[in-house]
């Protein structure tokens, strides 16, 4: 039997795909832990009506802090009422998602918590009644286990690697309000304006689809061949740090150590050689695809398909391909 | 202004890793150490503060680690930092929380205007130890900064979010975290090298806390399956595109 009480990621009144991928992620908790409470906590303001849709997903209780002042992510706002739903709803295990906010959240929680944090998980299980996070470290290099002393158990989850469950929309559960023990006056770090990225894709790390390009692209003006793919696919492009500090691609572009960690279900790396900086913010893609001049580049022991070749050449057929494919 | 920043040494990025003894952590031998690279990013960002501070300032490092990382301190101090505070850890693991509580009550006692830290360590790759240190001396945090602008008190920091950025303000004292192109760290000069040998370093014992996260095993990832070459040149795409499709299910 576990309380488990998980972190649902909102913005502008909208669920961010991780917070199904974490409610589904404690239903499932749930049921390897011998039954108990899945109960979700949604912060925001005008948040209450979308609530009520976590229950497809598996929340037995949703519980809502909505107020003007907490329409922003702040420190204060959240961790103190994310720390209060945890004590009343008796947590075993608390989870968060290892976004921008979560990130952020998450320890914060903890300390208020009076413990620590299992940041970026890949895994959960139970083993002999305990819950066992998977997480890597040293660039993806080694891969450690962890267990928890003591309760509550607090994991943040890495973005597309749990998945999302099929939502069964005959389900509901009870949406209760939350109090919360601050007030907009509190607020010590406050958001004073958003401004949304240029072109306002999907970030890389919501992405199904990728396609990054290295130093092999030789120049910013060629990234336009893999903006067509990413397009074609509804995807994004990336990069390596060597593009990044070229000033060929923005910083938020770049997949790696100093960069993005990405799971999609696609990554095909494009002019780049595969550090292992750089295999460190993609090694958990589904499928990699490398397109490399140098049949001895790294990038093609990670690969699991490889084209050895001029990327100005592979990549406008490789398109074409693709659209046919698409097209149908 | 007197600016803290917490400096962590941890294992090259070019560390070939073994997994030592006990199973649970990284074979030390022929590791070579470095300042965390977020946290030089830190710590050029304070040198920078105290440089256009109108005041002055003073650029004070904390490091809790073995007595071993007083080398990764005096780089710090190379960087022409003023003073360091090196907390001694006899702990062979500790987790973000204690690594926080001990960083949190050595900051109460030096009380700086602003505290500066890594985005996360490269080698634990937590990320919680700022967050926890901030909500510890209930200060405002602003973490992954990738601008940072102080007018008097006020400080002004762009963060990106999947989607864009917030502009996020708080007043001293206050936390921030920051993320990589913030400023480009210097290499220390000679001379400053030379100064750094002699600049006030504090060594103090760590509180041993007991972890509240413990290290069950380590191993290494499976090696990924794959490797196959598909094909040379363009010609090789409508295959790969066909293996996607039929083979790896992606498309
Ligand atoms: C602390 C630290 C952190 C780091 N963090 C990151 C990180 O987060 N992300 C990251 O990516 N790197 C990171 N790096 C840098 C990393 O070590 C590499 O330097 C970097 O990834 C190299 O980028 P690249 O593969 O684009 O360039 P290169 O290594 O120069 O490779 C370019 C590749 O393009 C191929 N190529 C060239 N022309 C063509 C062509 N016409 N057609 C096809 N192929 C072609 C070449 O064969 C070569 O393999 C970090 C390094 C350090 C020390
Ligand atoms: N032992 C330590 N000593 C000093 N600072 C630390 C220590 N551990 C973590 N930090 C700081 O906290 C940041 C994030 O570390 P982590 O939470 O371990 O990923 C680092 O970049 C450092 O600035």
């Amino acid at each position: 039997m576990a309380n488990i009480l998980v972190f649902a990621e909102q913005r502008g009144g909208k669920f961010r795909g991780v917070a199904f991928e974490a409610v589904s992620e404690a239903a499932r908790l749930k049921e390897a832990l011998g039954g108990g409470e899945v109960t979700a906590v949604v912060i925001g303001s005008g948040v209450k009506e979308i609530a009520g849709t976590l229950a497809h997903y598996g929340a037995d209780k949703i519980l809502v802090a909505d107020a003007d002042f907490l329409a922003y992510y702040s420190n204060v706002g959240y961790a103190h009422t994310v720390a209060n739903a945890a004590k009343s709803a008796d947590a075993d295990v608390v989870l968060f998602t290892a976004s921008a906010m979560g990130r952020t959240l998450g320890p914060a929680v903890a300390a208020l918590l009076e413990t620590s944090i299992a940041g970026d998980c890949t895994a959960l299980e139970v083993d002999g009644g305990n819950l066992v996070a998977t997480r890597p470290v040293y660039a993806g290099k080694a891969i450690i286990k962890v267990g928890f002393e003591g309760k509550p158990a607090v994991a943040s989850l890495r973005p597309k690697v749990f998945s999302a469950g099929e939502p069964d929309t005959s389900k509901s559960a009870p949406v209760e309000d939350l109090a919360t023990t601050v007030s907009g006056g509190d607020i010590k770090a406050m958001v004073k304006d958003i401004v949304a990225a240029a072109g306002a894709k999907m970030d890389l790390t919501e992405a199904d689809f990728i396609i990054a390009g290295g130093r092999g692209m030789k120049g910013p003006e060629n990234y336009k061949l893999l903006e067509e793919v990413a397009d074609q696919l509804g995807g994004v492009v990336g990069a390596s740090r060597a593009a990044v500090d070229a000033g060929w691609r923005p910083q938020t572009d770049q997949v790696g150590q100093t960069g993005k960690t990405v799971s999609p279900q696609l990554y095909i790396a494009v002019g780049i050689s595969g550090a292992i900086q750089h295999l460190a913010g993609m090694s958990s893609s589904k499928v990699i695809v490398a397109i490399n001049k140098d049949p001895d580049a790294p990038i093609f022991q990670v690969a699991d398909y490889g084209i050895v070749g001029d990327l100005f050449e592979v990549v406008p057929v490789l398109k074409d391909e693709l659209a046919k494919v698409i097209e149908k | 202004m007197k600016i803290a920043v917490l400096v962590k040494r941890v294992a090259d990025s070019e560390t070939r890793v073994k997994v030592g003894g006990d199973g649970t952590a990284v074979d030390p031998a022929g590791v070579q150490y470095v300042i965390n690279p977020y946290d030089e990013i830190a710590v050029e960002q304070a040198l920078q503060l105290k440089a256009g501070a109108s005041a002055g300032g003073e650029v004070i490092i904390v490091c809790l680690g073995p007595k071993d990382a007083a080398k990764e301190v005096r780089k710090a101090l190379a960087m022409t930092a003023d003073s360091a505070v090196l907390l001694a850890d006899e702990m062979p693991y500790r987790d973000s929380y204690g690594t926080a509580k001990v960083l949190a009550d050595e900051l109460k006692e030096l009380s700086p205007d602003l505290i500066i830290s890594g985005r996360i360590s490269i080698d634990s790759q937590v990320g919680a130890v700022a967050p926890m240190v901030a909500q510890m001396l209930e200060m405002p945090l602003i973490t992954e900064v990738s601008s940072l602008n102080l007018e008097g008190e006020t400080l002004t920091c762009e963060r990106a979010f999947e989607g864009g950025k917030e502009v996020v303000e708080a007043k001293l004292p206050a936390l921030v975290t920051v993320q990589k192109g913030l400023v480009e760290p210097r290499l220390p000069k000679l001379p400053d090298i030379m100064k750094a040998k002699k600049k006030p370093m504090t060594e103090k014992p760590a509180a041993e806390i007991a972890p509240k996260i413990k290290v069950l095993s380590m191993e290494l990832p499976p090696p990924r399956a794959g490797g196959e070459i598909v094909g040379e040149g363009a010609e090789a795409a409508p295959a790969l595109v066909k293996k996607l499709k039929d083979e790896a299910g992606v498309l």
